[in-house]
């Protein structure tokens, strides 16, 4: 079983420097992650990135590559990739995947979009997608021929969370915690400020914003 | 749309065609229509862009948005539906997308669903365009800075649609 690609874009990564500037004694976590806009709604987002034990006065530094990794297992554990591309991707499964890739034209990806093709006879595949070495998205049980779709938008979901890890499915009541979206469109880096909090009657919702923004 | 003498003549009609981008919230319930202006980017005196706000339950509702390079736009619209949007748009040039300079849109809104009290932000660029394409096919255009329509009607959607005054601290309603 292979995977092979055709893409097209530009891969840069974006820095990020997450500072908690709010008033939570709690040490929440926090969760970031995207969300698949193609996706049903069986499909939870996954927390591809959790800071954990956010105290005040924290900083966090990390990289939001455009590039990803996409890696399918097969109902049998068997596994393909990674294959990387970024912008817009289309990936094929097959046995032989340079075979697989030109019986189906190497077609492009739609803009936005990235899909991987089950090129395999007879065999369902879970399609992965990671960033950065971490889970970003799953779909699984994509039957022979059919393709799993995944469309992200250039923005990142950030909330405080209780109990959550990397590469785990967001329950409901995690994601119905999270209210911030914040774009990732153009950026070269900024600072993801978290403000608010506090354990007392003045306490205000926890609030995340972009700041010290560099443009590419 | 255009103080362009050469447009008052019917000439180079083409050139009015606008470039349009969607942003979508709450699983496409929430719409934003980004209208960049092509003749702006000719000296027009039209905004550079307009926003669209709608909402998908209530199609008949439209709320106009001006937005502005060089300060942001606020505006908040309640819908019938139920769904409320605030915040601020600004238009920020030549900023490179995938190596592409681009016009883009920045937002900084906060949104309800029906029957929810707590607000959804977004914050950071909204959509993009291709500053090229807004700029070919227009190099040839005259500049008239000082010969700007006296009303402020918009040709864009076939029906005239009036915005009231040129207050950009104002939202605009259809």
């Amino acid at each position: 079983m292979g995977v092979c690609g055709s893409m097209r874009g530009s891969a840069v990564a974006i820095e990020l420097n997450f500072i908690n500037n709010s008033n939570d004694m709690n040490k929440s976590a926090i969760v970031l992650f995207q969300k698949n806009l193609a996706s049903v709604a069986d499909d939870a987002p996954i927390a591809w990135k959790v800071i954990p034990d956010s105290a005040p006065g924290l900083t966090h530094r990390f990289v939001f590559p455009t590039t990803i990794d996409v890696v399918a297992t097969d109902a049998e554990g068997a596994i393909a990739g990674p294959v990387s591309g970024w912008g817009s991707h289309y990936f094929v499964v097959g046995p032989q995947s340079a075979e697989s890739a030109a019986a189906f034209g190497a077609a492009e990806a739609a803009a936005g979009e990235v899909q991987v093709r089950n090129a395999l006879p007879g065999t369902s595949i879970t399609a992965n997608i990671f960033r950065d070495g971490r889970l970003l998205a799953v779909k699984a049980a994509v039957p022979p021929q059919q393709m799993a779709v995944f469309q992200l938008k250039p923005s990142l979901w950030v909330g405080a969370a209780a109990a959550v890890s990397e590469g785990q499915a967001l329950d409901p009541e995690t994601l119905s915690n999270v209210k911030t979206e914040l774009s990732l469109l153009g950026l070269a880096s900024a600072d993801i400020v978290m403000s608010g909090g506090g354990g007392d009657v003045l306490a205000t919702p926890f609030r995340f914003s972009l700041q010290n923004v560099v443009m590419a | 749309m255009s103080s362009d003498p050469q447009i008052s003549r019917g000439k180079g009609l083409p050139l009015l065609r606008n470039i349009t981008r969607f942003w979508t919230a709450n699983d496409g319930c929430l719409v934003f229509e980004i209208i960049f202006d092509r003749a702006w980017r000719a000296g027009d005196l039209d905004p550079p862009a307009v926003a669209i706000v709608r909402c998908a339950s209530s199609l008949d509702e439209r709320h106009e948005v001006a937005i502005y390079e060089d300060r942001p736009s606020w505006f908040a619209v309640d819908f019938s539906s139920g769904y409320h949007v605030h915040g601020t748009l600004r238009q920020i040039g030549d900023i490179r997308i995938d190596g592409t300079p681009c016009l883009t849109i920045f937002a900084d809104i906060y949104y309800r669903q029906p029957g929810q009290e707590h607000l959804f932000h977004f914050d950071g660029g909204m959509v993009a365009c291709p500053s090229v394409a807004l700029t070919e096919q227009s190099e040839d255009r005259v500049r008239f800075p000082t010969s700007g329509r006296s009303d402020r009607t918009d040709m864009r959607h076939g029906d005239p649609v009036v915005i009231a005054g040129t207050n950009v601290n104002q939202s605009y309603t259809a």
